[in-house]
């Protein structure tokens, strides 16, 4: 792990109208390390790694490229700096075949690059496929000719996540990548956040499962309504800790005892 | 990793019911066989030729329609565009200009006239079934308009132009040469090249192109732009066939050009299609079309039958998505 951060949000705050969905955060992802970012509904999660990823412009703050000052405006800018995000809706093609999304907006063709009527090198794509999701132990039907409608949820999961892995080179964000997943599938998503950490690459994980902020995470930062409220390695934390830091009180003890003492009859009625 | 993430092969058998041509196909073979079996003029090279040119005009929109429905859009204006580039043919021929130069710029006016339906229907985000409907009104106005007001038909005795539409070689109408071109070069185009590719995608998926980096603004508006070129290039056509520009002229002909493309297998709801198909179903309806001619059939009855051909094609799609939608769960 590098002592400079990859990617860094400085004072990030955004408005919805009158709701603060997000203020004055400061976020950074370091190289080689796997952050958990968690919170609860609404705590401003998505809005956060929405702004990093150029899919959303802050009301304030500055975002930090390797040190520099980096303009963010949209999902283009952050893909030319390696950074790729799996989204919560997947952001799949549904009537294209699995080489397709693998590929989407960025094309093998021949000759220029730019050129919009530049013949697909559909060979090439397809082998490159097929060895990303070999090396992830992903198996498809058939990645060519079937459109991504016709996997199941897990699958084409599974798509989007060998997408951003495939692609990303500095930073990956991850938000709640194993909302569609089976035990196993999730499992290999974890082990598979870890290889990627292990290449060098910033890793952030959204996810509402705190088992797998234990098992995967290096560090963790919680969201509180829009603020963050703690910036910690997760070593020693336990998910007592963890889930009192997430509502803001002790669930077991200060809320009960709130609730026992205003409402009895509810309580004792139950 | 030892772990297999995914598995699943159930759903493949059925992946051809969506896209396949092959009961396009069938239904074709059996209309030729049971038109030939009613009528001897059927097989007929005379009536081939007839069958090829009467096809020419709506497959040549046909192929265009087919990128912007793919990609998520429509376009009923394309008769009126076709119209209005006649206008503007004549325009050319009657003030010396040459026939180069003349079909030039009839191109141009329905390039224009895609780029102002781009600028509405992409640009500002209008419904497309209502905004091209309007503009439909709009060419179709300025098409009357043009020619002095009224319907008056301008005559146009443009050797060139006449021989591209009753022109033959080698016993083939020249248009049927063009419509066939025309279907290789935008069938080639969407599935060899990138800009192919994006058209599907963005029809698909709007959002998931966009945060892909696809240009999905440009993506629209040059599918819309290269629609009204193929109108443009009907539109030239027909004035060779009446023989001058009539402001009038294929009148109705995007709802036929519509039933057909759906009949091919392209969704209305954009992101799946093919030229193909389109050219298939084009090639379907003309042969309904001509077999209801030479029965005999009143042509009233003929006008219903694109009514109830696209009625069918468009149930058929709704099925299809229903069985998407069943899939999706």
């Amino acid at each position: 792990m590098s002592s400079e951060p990859i990617l860094e949000g400085r004072g990030l705050s955004k408005h919805y109208g009158p709701v603060v969905a997000l203020n004055n955060v400061d976020f950074a992802v370091y190289p080689g390390e796997v952050v958990a970012l968690v919170g609860d509904n609404g705590a401003g999660k998505s809005t956060l790694v929405k702004i990093l990823a150029g899919a959303v412009l802050p009301d304030s703050g500055t975002i930090f490229f390797s040190g520099e000052r980096a303009a963010i405006h949209n999902p283009h800018d952050a893909r030319a700096r390696g950074i790729e995000t799996v989204y919560q809706d997947l952001a799949l093609v549904s009537a294209r075949d699995t080489t397709a999304n693998m590929f989407l907006g960025r094309e093998l063709v021949y000759g220029g690059a730019l050129r919009p009527l530049a013949i697909e090198r559909r060979r090439a794509m397809v082998q490159f496929t097929e060895e990303r999701l070999a090396e992830l132990g992903i198996e498809l039907p058939d990645v060519k000719g079937l459109p991504i409608d016709r996997l199941s949820g897990g699958q084409r999961q599974a798509v989007a996540v060998a997408r951003a892995t495939a692609w990303a080179t500095k930073v990956l964000f991850m938000d709640e990548p194993t909302a569609a997943l089976g035990v196993q599938q999730t499992e290999a998503v974890l082990e598979l956040t870890r290889r990627v950490a292990a290449k060098g690459i910033g890793v952030v994980l959204i996810t509402h499962i705190m088992p797998h902020v234990m098992e995967v995470a290096d560090r963790l930062v919680v969201l509180r309504h829009g603020r963050k409220v703690a910036d910690l390695p997760s070593a020693g934390v336990t998910t007592d800790d963890l889930v009192r830091l997430i509502v803001g009180f002790d669930p077991a003890e200060d809320h009960l005892a709130e609730r026992a003492a205003s409402q009895p009859d509810k309580i004792g009625g139950a | 990793m030892n772990h297999v993430l995914v598995r699943g092969r159930g759903r493949v058998v059925r992946r051809g019911l969506a896209y396949d041509q092959t009961g396009l196909m069938i239904a074709i073979v059996v209309m030729c066989l049971v038109i030939s079996w009613k009528t001897p003029y059927f097989f007929d090279t005379g009536n081939f030729s007839n069958l090829g040119v009467a096809i020419s005009y709506g497959g040549i929109m046909a192929a265009g329609f087919t990128l912007v429905m793919i990609c998520g859009g429509l376009d009923l204006s394309i008769s009126s565009v076709a119209a209005l580039s006649g206008q503007a043919l004549a325009f050319g021929l009657t003030h010396g200009w040459s026939t180069a130069v003349a079909i030039a710029f009839a191109l141009a006016i329905a390039a224009a006239c895609g780029a102002f339906n781009a600028l509405l229907m992409v640009g500002i985000g209008i419904n497309a079934i209502v905004g091209t409907i309007a503009t439909q009104f709009l060419f179709r106005g300025l098409a009357y308009a043009w020619g002095g007001g009224g319907a008056a038909s301008t005559a146009i005795a443009d050797a060139t132009v006449s021989n591209l539409a009753n022109g033959k070689w080698l016993g083939v109408p020249v248009p049927t040469y063009i419509m066939l071109s025309v279907f290789l070069a935008i069938g080639f185009t969407y599935r060899f090249t990138r800009f192919g590719s994006n058209v599907t995608s963005v029809g698909s998926n709007r959002v998931a192109a966009r945060r892909a980096g696809i240009r999905v603004g440009f993506t629209m508006g040059a599918a819309y732009v290269v629609c009204s070129l193929c109108a443009g290039l009907s539109g030239v056509l027909l004035v060779g066939l009446n023989g001058g520009s009539v402001p009038g002229a294929a009148i109705g002909i995007e709802l036929t050009v519509l039933a057909a493309l759906v009949i091919g297998g392209t969704s209305l709801s954009g992101g799946t299609g093919s030229v193909f198909g389109a050219l298939l179903g084009v090639f379907a309806l003309g042969v309904l079309a001509n077999g209801l001619n030479l029965l005999g059939v009143s042509p009233f009855l003929k006008v219903a039958s694109v009514g109830a051909a696209l009625l069918l094609a468009i149930s058929i799609d709704s099925i299809r998505q229903r069985r998407r939608a069943y899939r999706d769960e």
